[in-house]
């Protein structure tokens, strides 16, 4: 029985190299190695056609082609009768593979070079099994997230905080889906970094860490919209390296492009990154990562992107529940002046608001503002309970029109905090409200 | 188009590299199929050993017309070499020629293994009840991925 397309699945990670043999009108067979076969359907797969080379001029000269797949948790091996039909250079599947290798040519600092010129379309006309002589092991079936789904969904509609939410979605990733290792990062109001607000699983929590949107793996997920899934990390920085040696052997040089540092993981593998999307505007990118190989599959970039759909209504849902009103209107707790001798240094830089707290890096941006502010009304009338909502309407803090993403500024600067300064901290102390909570006295100093 | 295999790409050829064939059809129908050994005969002479199992339809081709095409790629790094040619001759393999089959896949376990692939599996590609075809080879291209792949490597 000729297997069908569907059941070789693993075939289609990317996690080993599949083999093309194309033939010349002239009779000359070609045979070469390819990056990534995309199943398209039953019927389709889709080459990448990134370098003109033999076998594309041969297969629009000559349609017939045959493929070599392998099932990298076996090893068994298919062959594959295809016929090339077109090149796509637009569209949905074009688009799909672009955002992939986009992604991987800017964690590899290949940017430019690794573009895909086009998606080769073929029709695949037979499958066959090869021979084999050992017995193979029977690798465990995909996972079923359905239960997962609805216990994560129901976990995060009673949500009322941002905070929570964010535990609430990593934890049950953790727990419920087995991906012990995520991160979560939110757009800044303009859109030029994400920065990472939430994480689990890691040696470093990375709070804080930054990324420009189109940039790495997370980058591009977000400026692209779309989901990007690696399986072998290690793979794609040895296709880097030969693409590089491969144009230095006809004298072309390519500048070494800076490489992207990747949040998580030293030893990453596997990673899928999904846009979090509030109907056309990126909200963020959730993330997880493995360091095994071909970790993560197409049923986990569903399941994943069905999460982070949940988290974007969650997340604009408690936007507009802040708009009706919902929070805290006021607080007004003050406290003595705390006893101690060594004070805290506190230094704000006004050209970008960073904040250096007994001379290490805090925070810089709105984040930055919200503390000085703090630490301002503080210093004028003793006051340290405070509310989200009043932060909101203050102009200035500058949130423009992204008052929504308050939230996660506070979050990331009481995590920040926690972190780093144990002399200094923000303590919830109800929805919408927190303490402003000094172990010693501070002093603040004032810089450009 | 003359070809000259130096010793350095013979030494590279017969490493413990992963090594796959195409041959055609009397219709210009490709076929793949994995070579497990493959051996330098002369600076213009390699033969690659063809698993009978897996290699009725390759066998059939070059019977047929002769015409063959071998890549070979290096796992830790993508160096990829494609030497093109024809069938000289074709024969059960030796005793000898199944010493170095063995000896390949021991290689080839030990590159796999440095990208994490397990020896059992890597085990699962490599058959050794194969054919020895010999072949004249006509031209040699680097096939590493990237801009240079498709140009020739000549003496």
């Amino acid at each position: 029985v000729s297997p069908r397309l569907a059941d070789l699945e693993r075939c289609f990670r990317g996690e080993v190299p599949a083999t093309i043999a194309t033939c010349s009108p002239e009779g000359i067979p070609n045979i070469t190695y390819l990056s990534v076969v995309y199943r398209l359907d039953d019927d389709h797969v889709a080459l990448s056609f990134q370098f003109f080379n033999k076998t594309h001029a041969n297969v629009v000269a000559h349609p017939h082609a045959q493929l070599l797949v392998i099932d990298p948790a076996t090893m068994e091996q298919y062959r594959l009768d295809v016929r090339y039909q077109r090149t796509e250079t637009s569209g949905p599947v074009f688009e799909r593979m672009r955002t992939n290798l986009a992604a991987v040519a800017s964690q590899t600092g290949m940017d430019g070079l690794f573009w895909l010129r086009g998606a080769d379309i073929y029709r695949v006309l037979a499958t066959e099994q090869l021979a084999h002589d050992l017995d193979l092991s029977n690798p465990s079936p995909p996972a079923d997230f359905v239960a997962a789904l609805e216990t994560l969904s129901r976990n995060i509609s009673e949500c009322d905080e941002l905070d929570a939410l964010l535990d609430t979605t990593l934890h049950g990733l953790a727990e419920l889906f087995d991906y012990p290792c995520s991160l979560l990062l939110f757009a800044d109001g303009s859109g030029s970094r994400l920065y990472t607000v939430a994480s689990r699983g890691f040696a470093e929590s990375g709070i804080g860490a930054e990324v420009r949107p189109g940039e790495g793996l997370i980058g591009v997920a977000a400026l692209d919209q779309r989901p990007v899934r690696i399986s072998n990390m290690r793979r794609e920085a040895i296709m880097a390296g030969a693409v590089r040696r491969s144009a230095h052997e006809i004298g072309q040089e390519i500048g070494s492009a800076r490489e992207i540092p990747l949040p998580g993981l030293p030893d990453m593998q596997s990673q899928l990154a999904v846009p979090i999307l509030g109907r056309d505007r990126t909200l963020g990118v959730l993330c997880v990562q493995s360091d095994r190989t071909g970790r993560f599959t197409l049923v986990d970039e569903q399941a994943l992107s069905t999460v982070a759909r949940y988290l974007a209504i969650s997340i604009l849902l408690l936007g507009m529940g802040h708009a009706a009103g919902g929070e805290a209107a006021s607080a007004r707790a003050y406290t003595r002046e705390p006893k101690g001798e060594a004070r805290i240094k506190v230094r704000h830089h006004a050209s970008d608001d960073s904040i250096f707290i007994d001379e290490e890096y805090l925070i810089k941006g709105v984040p930055g503002r919200i503390l000085l502010k703090l630490l301002d009304v503080y210093a004028q009338d003793g006051r340290v309970d405070f509310t989200n909502r009043e932060l909101r309407v203050d102009d200035s803090l500058r949130l423009g029109g992204y008052r929504d993403n308050l939230e996660a500024r506070l979050i990331l600067l009481r995590r920040r905090l926690e972190e780093r300064s144990g002399a200094l901290r923000l303590v919830k102390t109800g929805r919408g409200r927190f303490r402003l909570e000094l172990r010693r006295p501070f002093e603040l100093v004032r810089a450009r | 188009m003359s070809v000259r295999i130096d010793d350095e790409l013979a030494a590279f050829l017969t490493e413990g590299n992963a090594v796959v064939v195409a041959t055609r059809d009397a219709a210009l129908r490709p076929h793949a199929t994995r070579a497990c050994g493959i051996q330098v005969c002369g600076p213009d002479r390699i033969a690659v050993l063809l698993p009978e199992a897996t290699s009725t339809q390759a066998l059939a081709n070059l019977e047929q017309n002769g015409n063959i095409a071998v890549c070979v790629s290096r796992p830790t790094d993508y160096r990829t070499v494609q030497l093109k040619g024809s069938r000289l001759l074709d024969r059960p393999c030796s005793a000898e020629e199944l010493v170095m089959s063995q000896q390949q896949l021991q290689a080839f376990s030990a590159i796999c293994g440095q990208l994490g692939i397990a020896r059992q599996n890597v085990r699962n590609i490599w058959m050794f009840e194969s054919r020895y075809v010999e072949i004249q080879v006509s031209s040699i291209f680097r096939q590493t991925p990237g801009p240079g792949a498709g140009t020739p490597i000549e003496p």
